[in-house]
């Protein structure tokens, strides 16, 4: 190491000691002192060199460290120890405790100062719980005047203890708290005692901080006594909720909704004005009441009933749920009432807050649907019942005529009259035409009138059945019909099977005459709990503006001499998967075939 | 009498539709059946021809043949009459109607009908029909007797 860099590492050895070091010349005047002036005796080094030690010394140890200083010099290589009390330069009181050691060498003397903790017995124990307290501490004389302070108050204010005590107290005060204060001075001169007055003290940078006192006042002495702490944190933090709660109550107070609050006991903690609208009552009326006053009689027992279990076990049946319950009017009029309450605690309290919704109109309206819906569904059972009947007594008088037809062209079989023969024809042709569209049309209104309830079916066992149906017309278009595997459905297994039937006997009627009928059944996929079929052939297709016309009743796309059929098999079809709660469509394009797709509601176990 | 007489069968046909009861008559001869058919129009016809005590009474019928579609009284209120009355109860009635509503069967059964047809609207079904129905009643049946003596007939 070179000297140069030796000389650097102690001159920072000596710079930043934690022991307190100085070199002296021979006069005991400080050469040289490093940091830890500032930081332990609140000198900077600056400061104290050019002075004597002992001028920083408590006067009562000067005798003992001038000894200390005399030995070290007189006795090189010898290290005098010395307890001193050392003047702290911010707060001249305090001292700091320093054992000094020095060191003679060549002609400087060099002192290491050690702080020590301060022994107790070395200040009187009052004093210092007077520096040290964190409470603001105080004497004050009936003048208005600070005689003395801790130094609490300059960390809590921010003024030096000498700037507090320049001036009258009161100056210090909030102009809001002066009067208070100069009253409460008054009142404690006189020897009265307070135990928690409140006022504001203004800071050093011009704020204000919170204080509550205890004082006592010494009338003889003409002083006062007191301690204070700095309460500002609380303050605001009170204010704060205040602030919060004026603003929750004037939410609540305005709220289109009426709120009521109760506590744990069920007493009525608040009622907002939409409340006092909704029963009739004044909220200064019932806040303190119980909330079985808003309630009918027969419903309080199972109120009280569920406030206990709730304080017992904390469980609730209604707490953070939507119930309906009966409210009672001041007038005793009864209403149906939506309940949401809500649960929660404050400062250790439970409360309870509910908001209430009259739902008179809501329970109207939904009656009149109800009502409706009934009136719909007693309507369409009429209607049904109608259709029944109106076609079955229709098909009397038309089994009639054909029948008589039947026996007039048996009698006129040996006669040569031709176009009497033809006439019989064509009304014969006429009455069964009719007969089966009347059939068609009693089939159609039983999908409803004579529709079974809807249980598990084995899909597949149905469409075989249907298969079996058409069996005979199946062999003789030469159709190969493919069934891959199906689930099960909630179905009237008749009217599945119908509805297969159906689908399948106009894929095999509507086919190409040239191509062999080819035809798929198969399930496409799952949503929300239904199953979409598919239907799909290769036959002549159907163009897209017939597309909702197929499944009207009677609508047929092709004349009568293409294509027998009264054209309701697919109202047939379309009737059975609504009334399974299913859609039905097609996709189809002339030429290409056509797919008829629906849904029915799955089994999933 | 010899076991090879046919014996005629006198049929009391119940029917308001003058076409339907034709038909009736037109089946029944085409099968060449020998029974003796009498048509009354209602129920009150029918009760009237059936408790007739004059001379020139008709013989009383051994089978009705009962629609249920009647004016005034309905062909039910009729088989239920005919069965609480005593002197007629022994007839067998055989309800012929159009309906073939579950409800209508079961409650001429309980009605204690012998027999319920269910008319056809198609003409040789009807024929058919009307075949059974005489190789049936018009031939092969052997009718309970009387409860009260009957009344010497003279030739």
């Amino acid at each position: 190491m070179t000297t140069k860099n030796a000389l650097e590492l102690e001159d920072l050895f000596f710079r930043y000691s934690e022991k307190v070091l100085a070199i002296l010349d021979a006069d005991g005047r400080i050469e040289d002192a490093n940091d830890a002036w500032l930081n332990r005796l609140e000198y900077p080094p600056q400061e104290v060199m050019g002075q004597r030690l002992l001028d920083f010394a408590h006067p009562e140890d000067h005798d003992n460290l001038t000894a200390a200083i005399k030995e070290a010099r007189d006795n090189p290589d010898v290290q005098s120890v010395v307890r001193v009390r050392m003047l702290s330069k911010d707060v001249p009181q305090n001292t700091v405790l320093i054992e000094w050691r020095f060191l003679m060498r060549k002609n400087h003397l060099l002192a290491f100062g050690l702080p020590l903790a301060i022994p107790l017995e070395d200040k009187g124990d009052r004093d210092l719980l007077f520096e040290l307290s964190n409470d603001l501490m105080s004497i004050v004389g009936v003048d208005g005047y600070f005689y003395d302070l801790n130094p609490a108050w300059s960390h809590t204010l921010g003024w030096s203890l000498d700037e507090l005590k320049s001036r009258p107290l009161i100056e210090f005060v909030h102009p809001d708290d002066r009067e208070r204060t100069t009253k409460e001075i008054e009142r404690l001169g006189r020897g009265n005692t307070v135990h928690r007055f409140e006022n504001r003290y203004r800071t050093k940078g011009g704020r204000y901080r919170w204080l509550v006192w205890t004082a006592t006042g010494d009338v003889q002495r003409a002083r006062i006594f007191s301690v204070a702490r700095d309460i500002t944190y609380q303050k605001n933090a009170e204010e704060a909720l205040r602030a919060s709660e004026d603003r929750f109550r004037s939410l609540a107070e305005s709220a289109a909704n009426a709120i009521i609050s109760s506590d744990t006991t069920s007493r009525i903690t608040f009622f907002n004005r939409s409340a006092e609208r909704l029963f009739g009552h004044r909220a200064e009326d019932v806040v303190g009441e119980n909330l079985t006053t808003l309630m009918p009689p027969e419903y309080r027992e199972a109120h009280l009933k569920g406030m206990a279990r709730f304080a017992k076990t904390g469980q609730t049946r209604i707490i953070g749920r939507t119930i309906e319950l009966v409210g009672l009017r001041k007038d005793g009029t009864t209403f149906p009432l939506e309940l949401n309450i809500a649960h929660w605690r404050s400062q250790g309290d439970d409360q309870f807050t509910a908001i209430v919704h009259d739902i008179t109109a809501r329970k109207e309206a939904a009656e009149k649907v109800r009502q409706y819906a009934e009136r719909m569904r007693r309507s369409n059972e009429e209607l049904e019942q109608f259709a029944s009947v109106a076609s079955h007594d229709l098909q009397e008088p038309l089994g009639v005529v054909r029948s008589y037809v039947q026996l007039l062209e048996r009698r006129l079989q040996g006669f040569d009259d031709e176009r009497a023969k033809k006439y019989m024809h064509f009304i014969s042709d006429g009455t069964t035409r009719m007969q089966r569209l009347i059939e068609d049309l009693l089939s159609y209104s039983r999908v409803g009138s004579r529709g079974q309830e809807l249980v598990p079916v084995d899909t597949e066992a149905a469409v075989r059945k249907a298969l079996d149906q058409l069996s005979l017309r199946i062999d003789e278009s030469k159709a190969e019909v493919t069934v891959e595997p199906l689930p099960r459905v909630l179905a009237d297994e008749g009217q599945l099977e119908r509805l297969f039937q159906n689908l399948v006997s106009n894929a095999v009627k509507y086919r190409r005459p040239e191509v062999d009928p080819r035809i798929t059944i198969r399930v496409g996929g799952e949503e929300k709990g239904l199953y979409r079929f598919e239907v799909v052939d290769n036959g002549i297709g159907i163009a897209p503006e017939h597309h909702d016309r197929v499944f009207q009743i009677f609508q047929r796309l092709h004349g009568r001499g293409e294509y027998e059929g009264t054209g309701i098999g697919l109202a047939i079809c379309k009737k059975i998967v609504e009334r399974h709660g299913g859609n039905i469509w097609v996709e189809s394009e002339p030429g290409e075939g056509t797919t008829i797709k629906f849904t029915l509601p799955g089994v999933f176990e | 009498m010899t076991g090879d007489e046919k014996k005629v069968v006198h049929l009391l046909l119940v029917e308001d539709n003058p076409a339907h009861a034709h038909l009736v008559q037109e089946g029944l001869a085409e099968v060449d059946s020998l029974m003796e058919v009498t048509v009354v129009e209602d129920g009150a016809a029918a009760l009237a021809h059936l408790r007739e005590k004059s001379d020139d009474a008709p013989p009383p019928p051994d089978v009705i043949l009962l629609d249920l579609n009647l004016p005034k009284k309905n062909g039910r209120e009729v088989l239920t009459e005919l069965k609480n009355d005593p002197t007629l109860s022994h007839i067998p009635v055989v309800v012929l109607t159009t309906s073939d509503a579950e409800e209508d069967i079961r409650q001429c059964y309980d009605a204690h009908a012998a027999c319920y047809l269910v008319k056809p609207f198609d003409l040789d079904a009807f024929m058919d029909l009307m075949a059974s129905f005489d190789r049936f009643w018009g031939q092969q049946v052997i009718f309970p007797p009387r409860p009260e003596k009957t009344v010497e007939r003279k030739a």
